[in-house]
């Protein structure tokens, strides 16, 4: 639970997919058309993006996103 | 482009010139306002240097209490009149003085947008048409630009008379408010017909110069003229906007409506800038709107196939500017509303919870309809372009999913009902749709429909494209996957919302709003690359979209007349029996809330003459036409370029 | 693949039939129960579901050649949403809200049904048909239309002049705006700024927070948070005010809101309309501490005008109570029923 609410988590996500986005299309492009490859892929980046924005736009307001989960 | 460097310098300077000279008035009277305000009979030293001193000189005059900056101020106006229900107060004709305001007020404001908004347009369309590399396009849309004008003209010396004829109702009706509020604002009433002259000048200048200015440098200088213009239209507009922001939520006067000499103070009110940027957004949206009806107007009666393709692109391009600034209004709108609950929760209780939420109702109805005739429109547009058929197959769906967002988004918080039905539900509250009623649901149903909104218009831009970079499967999984997130997010903050505080409830508008923000700009730009160098499947047929299509734009210009009758009017009424908040009291006999019933019939009425007039307008418009023959074949499009993509 | 689209079709057909038999009247109308607390989210989901098994049905049926014609595709789809509605949702929705939800159903089924040229071809062919009466079938429905549409206009007409027994709706304000102050035993509360003195932590101050952690949990039943008993004897500051408040409320406010706090109380039903419901999240969920403060002060007596017709016989309770317990009494009714007061800021 710590971790998963932690924005750092969320950023090191990010941060994965986008390197793993990056290091595939430089390998080969036909990996990164991969089906499965491209979802896992999206999936992490879109994951963790939607949480990094409802965090820290919660976060600028002085609210806490995590207010449910940290009870 | 590079060549023109010396150019632009002329061009820049000559505008600068430009602005210097229409702003000269202005700068003039600019030590009037900084010395309290032009009122010189009071003569006591300004207010900041009268706070330091406590001399008994000081003493002498005396001092109060700004009601909402706190501020102490010396007070240089005599207080708010108290009125009471006679002729001397209110004279009267022989009918309810304050719906003939009403219509006075509504349609000057009606043609005070369009002609705010159109110029705007004017130079969104004549930049674009200059920077546009392709000749041919580069024609149409300073064509276009150049119809848009014309038709804003006539508008604009009807917004002009519209104005006199308010000020007279005002002056004939209102005596007593009227006096009060000029002479809270005399500061600024001179600027404000200063700016009037000033914008009159530089429309006619604009106008008279189009073919006169349209090679090099002097187009440049033309272009950079509506941009003068349209500061004037926008600065007219915000000082309007001040005295309604005034009234709803008065500063610079103490508790008895005295003018305390800082005129920003009266102008800065607790509402004036969120009303500044709905309206702007609003008006711009609403303007779009009418000129794409015409279009439509203009395609449905068109008899060749040439003019159809002219005012099918024109209705397009339209539509696009009035949808594109649609998209922020909803935000724009929960910034004022979210300021009026921060200035005053029992206004803002008035407005959603209370006597006019019905009205917000149907405003949620109007809001719903415009988006449905925004994607209908697009969907239909699909059907003129070859290759579009595999997204129609998908219509289905996002129909499902628009209706599901709406019918939540316009479930009603108070619901009508037989007192068999309330004891058959046990309650004032529904089990299962109270939980629709309240603004976490119903954010959680806007976002969704904008969001689809984005969906189709993508679509749209992929009509008859087919995307050929070498990652384009892993694009369009991306966008897929960042779609489904996006919705999967909008709903679980919307569900999220129930389950805590109120406190931190509100602020999940935020990050709900920021997701729908995120798909507009993150995947219309991910498919404007992707689209880079894509097979095209088939040419955008201009003109073969169906009838069906224009009607959706009818329907989009009218819900918009509408929807702006009806906000102007809750807005207003908020204030119930005051003419301005707090301060100064209504004592007419007309200071009730009128039933929705008849409200929602003068808004009609008041749209339906706003038609009837503008109808007219386009009718001078086309006699114009006539004339130019040859200048109407130049808009005829021959191959056509995309303009999807460049909006 | 074909096995699992059969699967889904018949498990979606065996719903469709239980739902049709629970609109019959043939099987009590909560065979399949909506689960309290997610029915909104079960509504959509159940609609959504629908939605895929008759695009599975449909696909199905045109796969093997027996295809439904669009117009009928369309038809029926409006009428189940309608059927759905009426017979589904319990407690029943008023009429007018579902005669909102028709129309946009209805819109809808129009956007799809014309939203591709081809389609909309298909959708118009049967009423055409109609029209031009060039089989001698469509020629006597058309002759069947022309007597029976008048006859049912003149139906509609007719039911319209009758005298109408019921009593009429009312657009009641449940929550009006309240006033900016209001004056209880000689003392002006400033609705805006005002709190409640009882919501305090240890150290005796204002602190929602604090209070926050002490309601009740309201997910699962109403469950007291560990630690938090406020009928415990050595229980001091906020619970022992919440106490003080609830033994307020079960000598005053229980024979109508009920000792549940959801309205259904001992003479509730004595009432048109009933006494509201605090569990629902469209009630105190929805106001701030002070709202409820004015109202319980002032009763139905002192409803604004806006409040018109003034539908409540809560009697001004300042009448009875000091300001303490009235607060007190505020202070349990948001314990009890797990919800924050709201705020602004």
């Amino acid at each position: 639970m710590e971790i998963v609410t932690s924005p750092n988590f969320w950023t090191a996500m990010l941060v994965l997919g986008v390197v793993l986005l990056v290091g595939v299309s430089f390998k080969t492009k036909a990996l990164l058309n991969n089906v499965y490859v491209a979802v896992t892929i999206s999936l992490l980046i879109a994951v963790a993006y939607f949480h990094l924005v409802d965090h820290y736009l919660m976060d600028m307001q002085g609210l806490d996103y995590w207010y449910l989960f940290r009870k | 482009m590079g060549g023109l460097t010396p150019n632009k310098m002329l061009s820049i300077l000559a505008l600068g010139a430009m602005v210097g000279l229409l702003l000269l008035p202005i700068v003039v009277s600019m030590p009037a306002l900084a010395g309290g305000g032009g009122t010189p009979a009071a003569g006591g030293p300004p207010p900041d240097v009268a706070k330091k001193a406590d001399t008994p000189e000081a003493a002498k005059v005396e001092k109060a209490r700004d009601v909402y900056y706190k501020t102490e101020g010396i007070v240089t106006g005599a207080p708010a009149p108290k009125t009471a229900d006679n002729p001397q107060f209110y004279p009267r004709y022989n009918f309810e003085s304050r719906v003939l305001l009403w219509i006075a007020n509504q349609q000057h404001l009606y043609y005070g947008s369009f002609v705010l908004a159109v110029p705007i347009f004017c130079m969104i369309i004549e930049f674009m048409g200059i920077v546009s590399k392709d000749k041919a396009m580069a024609k149409k849309y300073d064509q276009l630009a150049y119809d848009f004008i014309k038709i804003s003209l006539t508008a604009y010396s009807l917004t002009a008379i519209l104005g006199g004829i308010l000020i007279f109702t005002f002056l004939t009706l209102y005596p007593a408010f009227f006096g009060y509020l000029s002479s809270i604002f005399r500061p600024v009433m001179h600027i404000y017909a200063l700016l009037f002259v000033a914008e009159s000048g530089t429309i006619y200048i604009y106008y008279y110069g189009w073919d006169r200015m349209k090679e090099g440098l002097l187009k440049w200088i033309h272009v950079s003229m509506s941009v003068v213009l349209n500061v004037i239209g926008t600065t007219l507009m915000f000082l309007a906007n001040s005295w309604i922001g005034f009234m709803m939520s008065p500063a610079g006067v103490d508790e008895q409506g005295r003018f305390l000499g800082n005129i920003w103070h009266s102008i800065h009110t607790a509402l004036w800038n969120p009303l500044n940027v709905h309206r702007l957004l609003g008006n711009m949206a609403f303007g779009g709107g009418v000129v794409a009806a015409y279009a439509a107007y203009r395609f449905l009666a068109s008899k060749t196939d040439e003019e159809r393709a002219h005012y099918d692109w024109m209705g397009y391009i339209a539509m696009a500017i009035g949808v594109a600034f649609l998209i922020p209004l909803p935000f724009a709108g929960y910034w004022l509303m979210r300021e009026v609950y921060a200035y005053r929760q029992q206004m803002g209780i008035t407005l959603m919870g209370g006597l006019l939420a019905w009205l917000f109702i149907i405003q949620a109805t109007m809001i719903g309809i415009l988006f449905l005739s925004s994607n209908y429109y697009l969907w239909q547009a699909m059907g003129r372009m070859r290759g579009a058929e595999k997204y129609q197959r998908y219509i289905k769906y996002m129909v499902f999913v628009l209706v599901c967002g709406f019918l939540i988004f316009i479930t009603p918080h108070t619901i009508v009902m037989t007192p068999a039905e309330l004891k058959a539900m046990g309650g004032q509250q529904h089990p299962v749709l109270g939980n629709y009623g309240v603004m976490s649901a119903k954010n959680g149903g806007i976002n969704v429909i904008i969001t689809t909104t984005v969906l189709s218009f993508i679509w749209y831009q992929r009509g008859n494209k087919v995307p050929m970079v070498s990652w384009a499967k892993f694009g369009n999984i991306f966008m897929g996957c960042f779609f489904a997130l996006a919705y999967v997010n909008i709903i679980w903050l919307a569900i999220y919302g129930y389950y805590i505080p109120a406190n931190v409830r509100v602020g999940l508008s935020v990050p709900q709003v920021a997701t729908t923000l995120s798909c507009l700009f993150f995947m219309t730009a991910l498919n404007l690359v992707m689209l880079k160098g894509a097979k095209q499947s088939g040419a955008i047929e201009w003109g073969k979209i169906s009838v069906r299509s224009q009607y959706a734009l009818i329907m989009l210009a009218t819900a918009f007349t509408w929807m702006m009758g009806l906000m102007g009017y809750i807005r207003s009424s908020v204030r119930l029996f005051w003419h301005v908040n707090e301060i100064m009291r209504d004592n007419s006999p007309w200071a009730y809330t009128h039933t929705t019933g008849f409200a929602a019939n003068m808004i009609s009425f008041n749209v339906l003459f706003f038609w009837l007039t503008i109808l007219f307008v386009f009718f001078l418009a086309t006699l114009g036409v006539k004339k130019a023959p040859a200048e109407a074949k130049v808009s005829v499009p021959g191959r056509v370029p995309e303009p999807a993509t460049g909006h | 693949m074909r096995v699992i689209l059969l699967a889904g079709a018949v498990i979606g057909g065996i719903a469709l039939v239980v739902f049709l038999v629970m609109v019959a009247g043939l099987l009590p109308p909560q065979t399949i129960r909506l689960v309290e607390g997610y029915m909104p989210m079960q509504l959509l989901a159940e609609l959504a579901f629908f939605v895929a098994v008759f695009t599975l049905i449909s696909y199905l049926l045109k796969k093997n050649g027996l295809g439904i014609p669009r117009f009928w595709q369309g038809i029926s789809f409006w009428l189940f949403i309608i059927l759905y509605l009426k017979y589904r949702i319990y407690p029943p929705i008023p009429f007018s809200v579902r005669a909102i939800y028709g129309t946009i159903a209805m819109v809808g089924v129009f956007m799809w049904m014309s939203g591709a040229e081809d389609d909309w071809k298909e959708f118009k062919k049967p009423i055409l048909n109609v029209l031009d009466a060039v089989t001698p079938f469509h020629k006597a429905l058309r002759t069947f239309y022309l007597i029976a549409i008048p006859i049912i206009l003149w139906g509609f007409s007719y039911n319209s002049f009758l005298p109408n027994l019921d009593e009429p709706i009312e657009l009641r304000t449940v929550h009006p705006a309240p006033p900016a102050s209001t004056k209880v035993h000689g003392k002006t509360f400033v609705l805006q700024t005002a709190s409640n003195p009882y919501r305090v932590n240890a150290e005796g101050k204002y602190d929602q927070e604090y209070s926050n952690k002490l309601i009740t949990e309201q997910s699962m039943g109403r469950l007291l948070k560990p630690d938090a008993n406020p009928w415990d004897p050595k229980a001091e500051g906020y619970l022992k005010f919440v106490r003080e408040g609830g033994e307020i409320f079960f000598q005053n406010c229980h024979f109508c809101h009920g000792d549940n706090l959801n309205g259904r109380g001992l003479h509730a039903f004595a009432f048109n309309p009933i006494p509201a419901n605090f569990t629902d999240p469209g009630t105190l969920a929805q106001l701030q501490e002070t709202f409820v403060f004015w109202r319980v002060s002032k009763g139905g007596i002192g409803l604004p005008r806006e409040s018109f017709p003034w539908a409540s016989v809560m009697p001004p309770w300042e009448q009875h109570l000091t300001t303490d317990e009235i607060w007190k009494v505020v202070l349990f009714e948001y314990w009890h029923t797990g919800y924050y007061p709201r705020t602004w800021d």
